[in-house]
């Protein structure tokens, strides 16, 4: 019982001192904010920046065949909403016969935070952060970071910490242009994911945002015909009956990463849903 | 060596060929499998006709798989459905030599130690049985039914998560199958995705 109440004292002293970074086996994380008054927009950019040792690698939201995202709760002033991570494009990882999406290296994760007033009263943004990163064996981590709004000048370098924020929302995927015409069908065992784009000799990899629809460890198949690109996905075993939209990530290697969010049609229905007219 | 090489290679392919195969679906007939558990003795599907079946995937070193035996949730679920004629068993896939490979004195002194009670734990350190069933992770579950058919796979609950806490307030979509598929109704949840940890499989990476 004395150990026990001992370490639950510890506990709570290590709580008190606010950290900004907290680590685990083979992770570290720490939070940073880009600097500069949140400004009449109310907002104000906060992210995690996750380090992983060599080999290791974090989860995107959609983790494929095994595996899982990270998590925080944050804890803010009444009023501050914190959004989503703003995730950075995954890459496609294999262990053995299995597919994962996830992270390697320096892995950013924005988060914008609204309803902040231009001139806070001095207050602590923290984090209760939850996280498993896997080489071939997994590691669960879990740590509070915390900082304080206003940032207090001297103590980092922000300047740093909001160029960090800024090349990471560099490459956060942004919406599929309007006029490059997509579209996807679903047939019996895939879909079809047809896409027209500037650059169809780049061979783009798609990562369905939502799991359990593609079977993930499956080669997925291009085909590039004209300025049309065709990318045959192979649905999973738990792919529900009704489809209405498909999302996914689109990743042109070395390249721009895009959001795709459309209506599935179905391959048995003819030609008055048949897709991509020539614009 | 170079034809060892390609041979390696062509080994991988066939296993990352047999995974994306569509093998296991719910409804249809279960794989059929014959497995060695810890005491030598070989158990088979077509053996257990008749009989109420539960797959569990496990490797003792994953954190997902730890969560459900720290929290005691996957031995009250043995428990539980072995006491109703139930035949529960916990199938290791990984390879010599990766996370959760185990001599069968292991895996027994494992189950003695966390008072687990499946029927039998099946080593499977070919993968042969989890190739078979698409089994990804642990825990990957499966429930067949008497005539042997599939009728449950996916997770364990509804938590994908490595914290015991979570077990309280999880549902359960092995025990809620096996409760409507015993009492000849439909099964409500008959595939999820599972979570967990990559089954360390043969080929490795």
């Amino acid at each position: 019982v004395a150990a026990a109440l001992l370490a639950s004292v510890a506990a709570a002293a290590a709580q008190s001192v606010q950290s900004r970074q907290a680590s685990g086996p083979h992770a570290r994380v720490e939070l940073i904010a880009a600097p500069g008054p949140a400004g009449r927009s109310g907002e104000l950019a906060l992210a995690l920046r996750f380090r992983l040792d060599p080999g290791w690698h974090l989860y995107w939201r959609n983790p494929g065949d095994s595996g899982g995202p990270p998590t925080a709760r944050w804890v803010l002033p009444p009023g501050w909403r914190a959004g989503e991570f703003e995730w950075p494009p995954p890459e496609r990882i294999q262990l053995g016969p299995l597919v994962n999406y996830g992270h390697t290296g320096e892995v950013t994760l924005p988060v914008r935070v609204t309803g902040v007033p231009a001139r806070p009263a001095p207050a602590t943004i923290s984090a209760e952060v939850r996280w498993i990163v896997c080489e071939e064996i997994c590691v669960p981590g879990r740590g509070t970071v915390a900082i304080t709004w206003p940032l207090v000048a001297g103590a980092a370098d922000h300047a740093a910490w909001g160029a960090a924020i800024a090349a990471a929302r560099a490459r956060t995927p942004v919406a599929w242009p309007r006029d490059w015409p997509a579209g996807v069908r679903r047939s019996a065992d895939r879909l079809d994911v047809q896409l027209t784009h500037p650059e169809p000799r780049r061979r783009p990899v798609v990562f369905p945002v939502d799991p359990g629809i593609v079977n993930d460890a499956a080669p997925q198949v291009v085909e590039a015909s004209g300025a049309a690109t065709l990318i045959r996905l192979a649905l999973s075993g738990e792919a529900p009956p009704m489809l209405a939209r498909f999302r996914a990530v689109v990743v042109f290697p070395e390249g721009r990463a895009y959001e795709l969010d459309l209506p599935v049609r179905s391959a048995n229905r003819t030609s008055t849903t048949t897709p991509t007219p020539r614009s | 060596m170079t034809r060892q090489t390609s041979s390696l290679v062509l080994g991988i392919a066939l296993v990352a060929a047999s995974l994306t195969a569509h093998a296991a679906k719910v409804g249809d007939p279960a794989p059929a499998f014959t497995g060695t558990d810890t005491r030598g003795t070989a158990h088979t599907l077509a053996g257990l006709r008749g009989k109420w079946v539960v797959l569990e995937w496990h490797n003792q070193g994953c954190p997902y798989v730890k969560k459900h035996y720290d929290s005691g949730n996957m031995q009250k679920l043995q428990r539980e459905w072995t006491s109703k004629g139930v035949v529960w068993l916990t199938v290791i896939s990984s390879a010599a030599g990766k996370q959760g490979h185990v001599t069968p004195a292991d895996a027994d002194a494992y189950v003695a130690a966390r008072k687990a009670a499946p029927t039998a734990v099946l080593l499977d350190p070919l993968g042969t049985i989890g190739l078979a069933y698409e089994a990804k992770t642990t825990p990957h579950m499966f429930v067949i039914d008497p005539q042997g058919r599939l009728v449950y796979a996916g997770a364990i609950d509804d938590a994908p998560t490595t914290d015991t806490a979570d077990v309280a307030t999880a549902k359960n979509y092995v025990s809620a199958a096996l409760t409507e598929a015993m009492a000849g109704k439909v099964v409500t949840t008959p595939s999820t995705k599972a979570y967990g940890c990559g089954i360390k499989y043969a080929s490795g990476s």
